[in-house]
């Protein structure tokens, strides 16, 4: 049942991309974004297309993928086009009863949605390529300065990366649960919404009962290893900077520098 | 109630870069009435395999006959198999729910849709099957001990006398007291209902004590199929699967190694004490 789920979206595979420190990914596809809101023609998002083309095909990710993560967008870019479509003023095309279309409007919704797909895939490739714990640990070395303001960074990223690991395990064990209550004759499938509220509280209880147990048991785990908070604590697999990720700082910098380039000159 | 399984294949996260094939074309019959155990190394596809038999998950191909008939069939009653054909999963005590044992227990046979009375007849009666002190038919499910609990969860699913048994490893976790005990249970529910079991265990000596049949499931296939005197005879074969023979067999082969000649064919524990108890006899004269 719910077996088939899969956690986040990382995709395991061996290329340039998944090497990458999780901060480089995450500051480049900052940097990303931002470039896609300086473009102004047509050249800049050809550039920025390339862009995003070269890193999914050196990421070996399919494109399958990518276009996956587009799919929950979906209603929200069919929404944007009409509303820009229709409710923005300037040369009438033609009309149809009280909705008039423009020039600027057609002009307006396709960049809009242009913008939005390379914002989502762009960020698809971070998620994709990144584990969750990987980028929990590179969200934490980018904030750490903020630890001077009293943010206790360390202590969300820690409580980010242990929600992000008990998702399959709950995921599992709601999994189990279901089935052990459906071979008790439970129906889940079936029945007004009223009922099946009602035939989830079988299945609420024990989950509840089964997540506070595995918080007591990670927690007392926790303890025995002399877990005390980020001060001192060294890591397994430090986040070191390689050859590989200046590479990749030069080249978004340098794209970075073309578009702002092309919206300069242009 | 007889099942057979005909070119069972079962797939994980299809059409994802986790894609993982559990069950591969498996096929096999249990007679009504039988006492069967199913052995194989963790991620064997055990426990997928013992789902696809009460329908809890549709197989990619290949389908069950339960009775003789396709339970995967359209408008076959799969709610109504649920109460043929029981499952005790993996620790089974998660599952407790309710304010208190007997409405817990209560829960299998409401839900097929019998009346209160045979209800609670059931439920009184599954109670008193499993051992369970009296006074704790009325307590919180989550205020018993770990023992009683386990005895509770297996009452819920026996409240809905189930004619086929599969249990997935009922003793894990369980003392010796406790392991007895489950034994003793299933006895006697072959006894009384004679149910059919199918028994899922690491233990092979509980296996070689207890059952009349044993299949071997080794990455997601089945690749032995045969009475424990049989199956254990492979220990080689078993041990490269990650799995063992029962001590009586070890001991038996130990001594046969050594030149004395006994029954290898021997799994319980009283035959090989007779059998050993023998070579001692010829010996004094």
């Amino acid at each position: 049942m719910f077996r088939d789920i899969t956690l986040g979206q990382y995709y395991p595979a061996d290329s340039y991309i998944h090497r990458l420190d999780p901060r480089t990914k995450i500051t480049v596809t900052f940097l990303y974004m931002i470039s896609i809101f300086l473009i102004r023609d047509i050249w800049g998002y050809l550039v920025a297309f390339i862009f995003l083309a070269f890193m999914i095909r050196i990421s070996h990710v399919p494109v399958k993928f990518m276009v996956r993560g587009l799919k929950g967008i979906f209603i929200i870019l069919i929404f944007t086009a009409i509303f820009n479509v229709f409710f923005t003023p300037g040369e009438v095309l033609f009309s149809i009863w009280k909705l008039s279309i423009t020039r600027e409007g057609i002009r307006v919704a396709v960049r809009m949605v242009i913008r939005l797909v390379f914002l989502v895939m762009g960020s698809s490739i971070m998620t994709l390529t990144t584990t969750p714990n990987n980028l929990t640990d590179g969200l934490e070395k980018i904030f750490r300065p903020l630890k001077r303001f009293k943010l206790p960074v360390h202590e969300i990223a820690m409580m980010m990366s242990i929600a992000l690991g008990f998702i399959p395990i709950l995921v599992e064990e709601l999994d189990k649960i279901m089935k052990a209550q459906s071979a008790r004759g439970a129906d889940f499938e079936n029945g007004r919404l009223s009922v099946r509220i009602k035939t989830m509280i079988p299945v609420l209880v024990p989950l509840f009962v089964s997540a506070f147990r595995h918080a007591g048991d990670l927690a007392t785990a926790m303890e025995a290893r002399c877990y005390h908070g980020g001060d001192g604590r060294t890591r397994m697999k430090p986040l070191r900077y390689g050859k590989q990720d200046y590479a990749a700082y030069t080249v978004a910098v340098l794209y970075l520098v073309l578009v702002i380039g092309i919206a300069v000159m242009l | 109630m007889s099942i057979i399984a005909d070119h069972l294949t079962y797939t994980y996260n299809r059409g994802t870069a986790y894609e993982k094939k559990a069950v591969n074309d498996v096929s096999f019959s249990i007679k009504d009435g039988e006492y069967v155990a199913l052995i194989g190394h963790t991620g064997s596809g055990k426990s997928t395999l013992i789902q696809l038999l009460n329908g809890l998950l549709r197989p990619l191909s290949g389908t069950v006959y339960v009775n003789g008939e396709d339970i995967f069939e359209k408008d076959y009653d799969l709610h109504a198999l649920r109460g043929k054909v029981g499952i005790v999963f993996q620790y089974p005590e998660y599952q407790l729910f309710e304010e208190d044992v007997f409405t817990d227990v209560c829960f299998g046979p409401k839900n097929l849709g019998l009346d209160r009375q045979e209800t609670e007849l059931r439920a009184y009666e599954a109670l008193k099957m499993v051992e369970l002190p009296d006074e704790a038919f009325f307590q919180s499910p989550f205020d018993l001990s770990g023992g009683e609990k386990r005895r509770a969860a297996i009452a819920g699913v026996l409240a809905m006398k189930p004619e086929v048994l599969i249990l997935d490893e009922p003793v894990a976790g369980l003392d010796p007291a406790g392991r007895e005990w489950i034994f003793r249970l299933l006895s006697k529910l072959r006894k009384e209902r004679s149910t059919t079991v199918i028994l899922v265990s690491h233990s092979m000596d509980d296996i070689a004590e207890h059952a009349e049949r044993i299949l071997v499931v080794n990455d997601g296939s089945i690749v032995m199929d045969g009475a424990p005197a049989e199956v254990f005879s492979y220990n080689k074969e078993l041990m490269e699967m990650g799995l063992d023979i029962p001590q009586v067999s070890k001991v038996l082969y130990m001594l046969k190694e050594n030149g004395i000649n006994v029954n290898t064919d021997i799994v319980t524990f009283k035959q090989a004490i007779a059998e050993v108890a023998g070579l001692f006899e010829k010996a004094r004269y």
